[in-house]
């Protein structure tokens, strides 16, 4: 029994990426996106149609994966992380709160205080259920909640 | 039991479901930059342009330059080592009442190397280092 | 159907962060077991408790074994898995930097060693630098050369990185190959040197200051020469593309830096030091 165990576990994944990546199961359905609006996922629509023979491949050639998403959106001035400035709706108040996006149903937000009484981030948890107030200056976020079930493995 | 346990898949849903903002648009219409995304278009095609003649300049003072300066290096160089060469053969033939004097602080040896006979350092060449001891 | 912007249905499978949360690897604990055994087999071999070296050679073996399996990793995940984003290559280059500056900080204390006897020689060695009695070796002869080969490298490099960005892959080929055959012809003019060498290691506190910093330099080479063997490796295999080489710009800046080091080192040690 312990050796079907062994073997169970050892054939359905080992420690090391490259072994990972032959064992990963990649839907091969999807034709390679050329812009974002195409990308069906981490799947092979991030797959380059990889390089020309003796060439040196571009990025857009070769890369990958979140490699290539990324590329994708600045090709389209898009900053697919959104590290700037996720929040866009609301104005901060009770009434018309932050209004956060989440695929998960809740995110930390850091709160840098209102237009020119800016404090050092105050970090908030915020949840879909309630508004969460900074403690600092009083500005309200709301998690708005965009995502599916699926969406929580990440 | 171990079976079990071993397939079993861990699935942490969300109890939220299916939002309703679900097939909106990702990223908001405020949001996509078109003139930075044409800027980083252009700045790479550039890019690739710009480094065309730079390629060439280099290449050329890789073999115009560095190669030549190597060669004209080099023929000197083994002409002078040939020339060393001769003089270590005549080294290696001295006596060691002609060696030079050995100083206190030369040949310094608190125990045996752990290599070799224990008294020949790395890169020990006999005809150009010699330990004399009386 | 024709999408004009993509969904929250898909953006929400991705990864919503552009950090790279590397996955269970067993390297980092193999490295440091097998550097662990390199050192304990080391210090034992040289203080005598071991009797044979056949323990250090095979620590040191399994050091460059480990090393082997994480670079794959490396590999696979910039180039094939694309977890290596602008944000991941940046702290790469970023601890790259930091990596060089404690490596440069190693070969001030070097240069501190050096000069701490040459500056003034006490009276017990004539008060002389090279110490009485000994020939220091001539500045204009096989370290002249190692000098030219070093900074050919610095111009191959150049060649061959804005090849790379020009998607040239002869010329990046060419340029990666002639930096490598350079650094491997460095090395052996450097063994060559130094069995000419009429002092040694044990040769006062000048054969001691000389040989550890020309001998740490000179590891730094042989290091120097693998990377650009395995960059040269990864051209010909199409992992880099012209505008994402990691592995080759930290290499670059490498040798640029060890050039660099090699200079100072030659204007003092060989020169000056002459």
């Amino acid at each position: 029994m312990f050796s079907r165990i062994l073997k169970q576990t050892v054939s359905k994944r080992t420690l090391t990426s490259s072994s990972r990546l032959f064992q990963a199961p990649t839907k091969v359905n999807s034709p390679t996106a050329t812009k974002l609006a195409e990308v069906t996922g981490p799947d092979s629509s991030l797959i380059g149609p990889g390089a020309q023979p003796g060439t040196i491949p571009s990025n857009l050639d070769q890369a990958t994966g979140l490699e290539r998403f990324e590329m994708l959106g600045k090709m389209e001035g898009v900053d697919v992380f959104d590290m700037e400035n996720p929040i866009f709706e609301g104005s901060g108040t009770m009434q018309d709160p932050y209004l956060v996006p989440t695929y998960v149903g809740y995110r930390y937000v850091g709160c840098m205080g209102k237009k020119g009484e800016e404090h050092r981030p105050y970090w908030l948890k915020v949840t879909c259920d309630e508004p969460a107030r900074c403690w600092h200056s009083g500005v309200v976020f709301l998690g708005k909640y965009v995502g599916a079930p699926e969406h929580s493995h990440h | 039991m171990f079976k079990r346990l071993t397939q079993r898949q861990f699935v942490r849903f969300n109890s939220l479901g299916v939002s309703k903002h679900i097939n909106e648009a990702a990223f908001h219409p405020s949001k996509i930059n078109k003139a930075a995304g044409e800027a980083f278009v252009k700045e790479y095609t550039e890019k690739v342009h710009h480094s065309e003649a730079v390629t060439k300049l280099w290449k050329r003072i890789t073999y115009i330059v560095a190669v030549p300066a190597l060669i004209a290096t080099a023929i000197p160089v083994i002409n002078i080592e040939l020339k060393h060469a001769k003089h270590r053969e005549h080294l290696a033939h001295l006596p060691d009442e002609e060696w030079p004097v050995q100083y206190d602080y030369q040949n310094i040896r608190s125990r045996n190397f752990w290599w070799g006979d224990g008294d020949k350092t790395l890169f020990w060449n006999s005809s150009v280092n010699r330990h004399i001891t009386e | 159907m024709k999408l004009k912007n993509m969904t929250n249905k898909v953006r929400g499978n991705m990864q919503l962060h552009p950090f790279h949360l590397v996955g269970p690897s067993p390297w980092p604990m193999f490295t440091s077991f097998s550097l662990m055994n390199l050192a304990l087999s080391m210090a034992l071999t040289s203080h005598g408790y071991m009797g044979h070296n056949y323990f250090m050679f095979l620590a040191m073996f399994v050091v460059f074994y480990s090393m082997t399996l994480w670079f794959k990793d490396m590999m696979a995940e910039s180039s094939y898995l694309g977890d290596h984003t602008m944000a991941v290559k940046r702290g790469m280059n970023q601890g790259f930097m930091l990596f060089v500056v404690s490596e440069m900080l190693m070969f001030v204390s070097l240069f501190w060693a050096y000069l701490h006897s040459a500056l003034n020689p006490n009276v017990e060695m004539g008060m002389m630098w090279p110490p009485m009695g000994m020939e220091a070796m001539s500045p204009a002869e096989l370290p002249l050369l190692n000098t030219m080969m070093l900074l050919a490298s610095g111009v191959t490099m150049t060649y061959a990185h804005h090849a790379l960005m020009n998607k040239d892959r002869k010329n990046t080929l060419y340029g990666f190959m002639y930096s490598t055959m350079l650094m491997v012809v460095f090395v052996f003019c450097q063994g060559l040197e130094y069995s000419f060498s009429s002092f040694t290691i044990a040769d006062s506190v000048y054969g001691s200051a000389f040989f550890s910093a020309t001998g740490l330099h000179g590891m730094h080479m042989m290091m120097l020469a693998m990377m650009l063997a395995m960059c040269t490796w990864r051209v010909y295999n199409y992992d880099f593309t012209n505008t994402s080489h990691v592995g080759a710009e930290t290499t670059m800046l490498y040798l640029h830096v060890l050039d660099m080091m090699w200079l100072f080192m030659y204007m003092v040690m060989y020169w000056w030091g002459s």
